[in-house]
């Protein structure tokens, strides 16, 4: 007796009994969707292999979406998996004695990633976010103070050049010498949104800072 | 099952064969509609719906098509469905309408929470998402947060502000932020006091600031704002 197998689950697509040929298209179907489409990193399959609910994961990327059928007979994804961790910082710039007046600093280096790289993750110096999720936000702002006076450093993390502060979260230390400020939000943001710091510091003179951000998706949406 | 072509009926997502010319076969076409409906992807169904038990199965994948929300099927010793969840977006962005006074010299905790959801910056969530003015989480998680609040504009006194997270209204004073005030200060100056958490919870805790100031300063403006999210749900 000589047998088709599908190639992955070994189904019998067909034998010498007859009777079952009917079935024999279903054996592929199943086959080629058990347990999700794979697919290369970065592909999108076309329409015509994907379903409603379909499951699609990238071979190593760890991103994994469902195709879900929209009103106009096309398929959006919603992520299930993105890993994703961007690390932007500046090692040095000098930011101006100007008390309580906010000025936009952007990010020079990449520093560490994961499924991005220095040319999508940065557009100019802003950090640019792939995907609409929660993200959560790490900053870090390192100012020198040599003279030992309480010079305050404020630090918020700007979207879109929002200058909304309080929502943004602000440092505002009087810390004596060299000051590292670090804090952590969590924000909703949008596929494109753009990230800077705006500091500002009243030391009395220009003050070297470093700067870094920390980025990952906390849940995709 | 959709209309049959060239006498040959098909399953409406996968296009699985049900039935054809053969009657011997039909007798399991059931079993493709079966297939089509539950073994392949996830099940979509509106916010906060269930399946029927009928159509769940233990290990069912469920979507549902607006929150974002996916979780798995597992039916307990009692051959109830339970949902473990998979993906559960939450994130609540919550603040006080009011600036407030703060008490000077007021060493007692002061639980001054929140009374607005910001619709824009929250996933999931909104104001019934508050029991009184504090935060309540929805499902059991591994959950973290920040909470800012900000005194002033300052003038020149002496003393301590802290925030502390308080969970089920019982303050953390591990976890939380002192803030020592200056010697000197800069014209208009705030303080800032910023503190995190993670923390598993179960659903239904609780959490809010927990703050006091022994500081001389009166009539010292006050605002607080908080953003939690759920990172793991369990």
């Amino acid at each position: 007796m000589s047998k088709v197998l599908t190639p992955k689950l070994k189904l019998t697509k067909e034998s010498d009994d007859e009777t079952i040929d009917p079935f024999a298209p279903n054996w592929p179907i199943l086959d080629k969707y058990a347990g999700g489409l794979l697919v290369a990193n970065g592909t999108v399959p076309p329409d015509s292999d994907l379903y409603d609910g379909c499951l699609v994961s990238e071979l190593t990327s760890g991103k994994q979406w469902i195709a879900r059928l929209n009103t106009g007979g096309t398929y959006d994804h919603i992520w299930l998996v993105y890993p994703w961790f961007a690390e932007v910082g500046t090692p040095s710039l000098s930011v101006a004695s100007v008390p309580f007046t906010n000025t936009a600093y952007g990010f020079t280096n990449l520093w560490n990633g994961v499924n991005t790289d220095a040319a999508t993750a940065l557009v100019g110096t802003f950090l640019v976010v792939p995907i609409d999720a929660i993200y959560e936000l790490v900053y870090s702002v390192r100012g020198s103070n040599p003279n030992s006076n309480d010079a305050p450093l404020s630090a918020h993390i700007s979207v879109n050049s929002d200058q909304n502060y309080l929502w943004s979260e602000t440092l505002e230390k009087y810390n004596l010498n060299y000051t590292v400020n670090c804090t952590q939000l969590l924000r909703k943001l949008k596929a494109g949104d753009k990230l800077c710091l705006n500091i500002w510091q009243s030391y009395g003179a220009p003050m070297a800072v470093s700067m870094v951000l920390q980025a990952s998706v906390v849940c995709p949406l | 099952m959709t209309a049959p072509t060239n006498g040959t009926y098909y399953t409406p997502r996968l296009g699985l064969t049900v039935h054809g010319m053969d009657d011997d076969l039909d007798a399991q076409r059931k079993n493709w509609d079966r297939l089509d409906q539950t073994m392949s992807g996830v099940l979509w169904v509106a916010d906060d719906a269930v399946p029927d038990d009928t159509i769940l199965f233990d290990g069912a994948l469920v979507a549902e098509r607006n929150s974002g929300k996916v979780w798995r099927a597992a039916k307990n010793v009692s051959g109830v469905f339970e949902k473990k969840y998979i993906k559960y977006p939450w994130c609540i962005c919550a603040s006080a309408s009011t600036i407030q006074d703060f008490p000077a010299n007021d060493i007692a905790d002061h639980f001054w929470g929140f009374d607005t959801v910001d619709a824009n910056l929250s996933v999931n969530a909104t104001l019934s998402d508050l029991v009184g003015t504090f935060i309540k989480v929805p499902i059991h998680g591994l959950y973290t947060g920040t909470l800012i609040v900000r005194w002033g504009p300052n003038i020149p006194t002496n003393g301590l502000r802290r925030v502390a997270i308080a969970y089920d209204g019982v303050p953390d004073i591990v976890n939380s932020e002192v803030f020592k005030l200056p010697a000197t200060y800069n014209a208009n100056g705030y303080t800032i006091c910023t503190t995190k958490f993670e923390r598993e919870l179960q659903a239904g805790q609780t959490i809010a600031p927990s703050v006091y100031q022994t500081s001389s300063q009166v009539t010292v403006k006050f605002q607080t704002v908080a953003t939690v999210a759920l990172v793991r749900a369990l």
